[in-house]
């Protein structure tokens, strides 16, 4: 068994809260990258991310410090596009309400970075072997 | 966006993601036209920051160019940029330009 647990807090109007939720993997496989350094200006940085099978995955996080490109498979985003928002993680696990942005599985990714300023970025996957 | 410093000028611009190198390898050359009514030689690049945007499959920011108290005619200099069409027409007075040399006496 292995979880990838995510925290979401909330502040406003002199309220707070926080809501937890696990993705869960009975036979888990782990795929972790990071920190990935992208320079400014620096198209289409290839990043090898061989393993992820799509119909296995129970969750994601990936982050970066500055706003970057992700692409998947291809550098036309062939297996999914993501415009990440400087430190706005994408995050998805099975259930959530929104679809997952990856729509295949992926063997590289290539990452395309114009956010003025250097660019560190972390990805986590969670995939569950016996899916 | 960031504000730009005092010594900066910014200017918007919207490219594909193809031309993000032929923008960055202007960076750190000068301008050999006129930009928002800064003279050849008066400004620098410094970076282009933005965020790409899925919907139209560009990226959409600004230039960032650093103003020099005084033209560089030595320096490397640019006359395009992607997604930007520099202007020859004076947007507002140039501070590095000689009131002289505009008729603005």
């Amino acid at each position: 068994m292995s979880d990838m647990n995510f925290s979401f807090s909330i502040s406003v109007g002199g309220q707070s809260r926080t809501y937890r939720k696990t993705a869960t993997a009975t036979d888990p496989v782990n795929v972790n990258a990071g920190p990935i350094v992208v320079a400014n200006g620096q198209t289409d940085k290839a990043v090898s991310l061989g393993g992820i099978d799509v119909s296995q995955l129970k969750g994601v996080f990936i982050a970066s410090d500055q706003d970057v490109l992700i692409e998947f498979n291809s550098t036309a985003g062939s297996g999914g596009s993501i415009s990440l928002e400087a430190n706005v993680p994408y995050t998805w696990m099975v259930g959530d309400i929104h679809t997952l942005l990856i729509t295949s599985d992926v063997t590289a990714c290539y990452i395309t970075n114009a956010s003025g300023a250097e660019a560190n970025i972390f990805m986590y996957f969670l995939q569950d072997a016996t899916a | 966006m960031a504000k730009p410093k005092p010594n900066e000028i910014a200017v918007y611009a919207v490219f594909e993601k193809e031309a993000l190198p032929e923008a960055t390898a202007a960076y750190g050359h000068r301008n050999g036209v006129t930009i928002q009514g800064y003279e050849p030689g008066t400004l620098t690049l410094r970076t282009f920051r933005g965020k790409y945007d899925l919907g139209i499959s560009r990226f959409v920011g600004e230039y960032v160019f650093v103003i020099a108290a005084k033209p560089d005619d030595e320096a490397k200099t640019f006359t395009t940029l992607p997604g930007f069409a520099p202007t020859t027409k004076a947007a507002r007075p140039s501070k590095a330009q000689p009131k002289d040399e505009v008729g603005n006496v």
